[in-house]
């Protein structure tokens, strides 16, 4: 009696076991796995994947070893995807935000028009507010963004092609070529 | 060998009974709690004025329907505005403006907010507004039911006095209008 106890016992647990590793998150997986394969031309790191939802890898639950609390792309001009290196994006938290001395956070964008904070240097008190500047501009130039961002801290989520009802298409700097840093 | 007859036995003696259990389940749950809701059905009752609820879709628009929150075509509250989700094919997310939303956006946004739990709604405004968190909603807005948000309404803020006045029937424009200054 004892034996067959004990195999039920051993039964059940493997049974779970199975059921663990089979339900892991489905949705997860498939944002991770519709993001498609690497550039082989870029090699994984800082540069890659512009324009894709950076947190579908790197929002803690893996497969990147890296977690971010917000990512994206700027790009240089509107219907274009060139990226605009140097763009300093500044964040505002709903902590930051209303203290007119606050300057939230900066992060500025690499070659390929990426930045990130990590999750250890920011987590952001949704709603975050965001603007975008760069230093060699002209005065004025950049964008603020109208809506906040409520709880996604990847860019790409909603910022994506092509524009429609469901996203105002890509981040870029500037609607004229004129408005972009002269060494462009 | 004895060791593999008694597993069979124990098997059939525990795995028939439960097997005939989870198939009974399974036809209950098929027969009555998986099935659909009357397509004809009507709920009667007392609704807010469509007209007292621009200043509060105003209000849910700027607060909640950011693209990546209330304003996603999947979500059971579902906010449309110029800020946030278009309703109307062609439209776009705007870069800036005063416009909040179209009259279909803001009927759309009623019709939403009203089909959540149409019969609380309308037994929450027959008594004037009276315990509201008996609403979703309210609920979710106050983080009092688990919210992915959070706590995007403190209660007696200027978020939640607008939207509990609307249950009353008399919409507080003002707070409404505070609201939009929040972070």
């Amino acid at each position: 009696m004892r034996a067959n106890l004990s195999i039920v016992v051993l039964a059940a647990l493997c049974a779970f076991m199975m059921l663990g590793n089979a339900c892991g998150d489905p949705v997860h997986d498939d944002l991770v796995s519709a993001l498609g394969p690497e550039n082989p031309k870029v090699p994984m790191g800082p540069l890659h994947r512009p324009g894709q939802p950076c947190l579908a890898c790197h929002g803690g639950r893996g497969p990147a070893k890296s977690a971010f609390s917000l990512a994206g792309t700027v790009f240089a001009l509107i219907g274009k995807t060139d990226p605009l290196s140097g763009v300093v994006v500044n964040l505002k938290d709903s902590v930051a935000y209303p203290d007119q001395n606050s300057k939230g956070i900066d992060a500025t964008t690499n070659a390929a028009g990426n930045f990130f904070l990590h999750s250890d240097e920011f987590t952001p008190a949704y709603p975050v507010h965001v603007k975008i500047s760069h230093p060699s501009a002209p005065m004025g130039a950049g964008k603020v963004m109208y809506s906040h961002v409520g709880r996604d801290g990847s860019c790409a989520s909603c910022h994506h092609d092509p524009t429609g009802t469901e996203s105002p298409g890509h981040i870029y700097f500037a609607d004229d070529p004129n408005t972009l840093p002269p060494s462009l | 060998m004895n060791m593999y007859y008694a597993t069979i036995r124990s098997i059939v003696r525990w795995g028939l009974p439960m097997l005939i259990v989870a198939l009974f389940a399974c036809a209950t749950l098929g027969n009555s709690g998986c099935s659909a809701p009357d397509a004809n059905g009507r709920t009667v009752g007392k609704f807010p004025d469509p007209a007292t609820f621009k200043p509060l879709a105003n209000m849910m628009i700027a607060r909640c329907g950011s693209l990546d929150c209330h304003g996603q075509p999947g979500r059971n509250l579902k906010i449309y505005g110029a800020s946030g989700l278009r309703l109307a094919g062609g439209d776009e997310p705007t870069k800036a403006g005063p416009l909040f939303a179209t009259a279909n956006e803001y009927e759309a946004d009623y019709g939403s907010v009203c089909g959540l739990e149409p019969e609380t709604l309308a037994a929450v405004v027959q008594d004037g507004g009276k315990n509201p968190e008996r609403l979703t909603m309210v609920q979710k807005a106050r983080n009092s039911q688990e919210h992915k948000g959070g706590a995007v309404i403190v209660r007696g803020d200027a978020q939640d006095r607008c939207m509990l006045s609307w249950l009353t029937g008399t919409i507080d424009a003002q707070s409404c209008q505070d609201a939009l200054k929040l972070p």
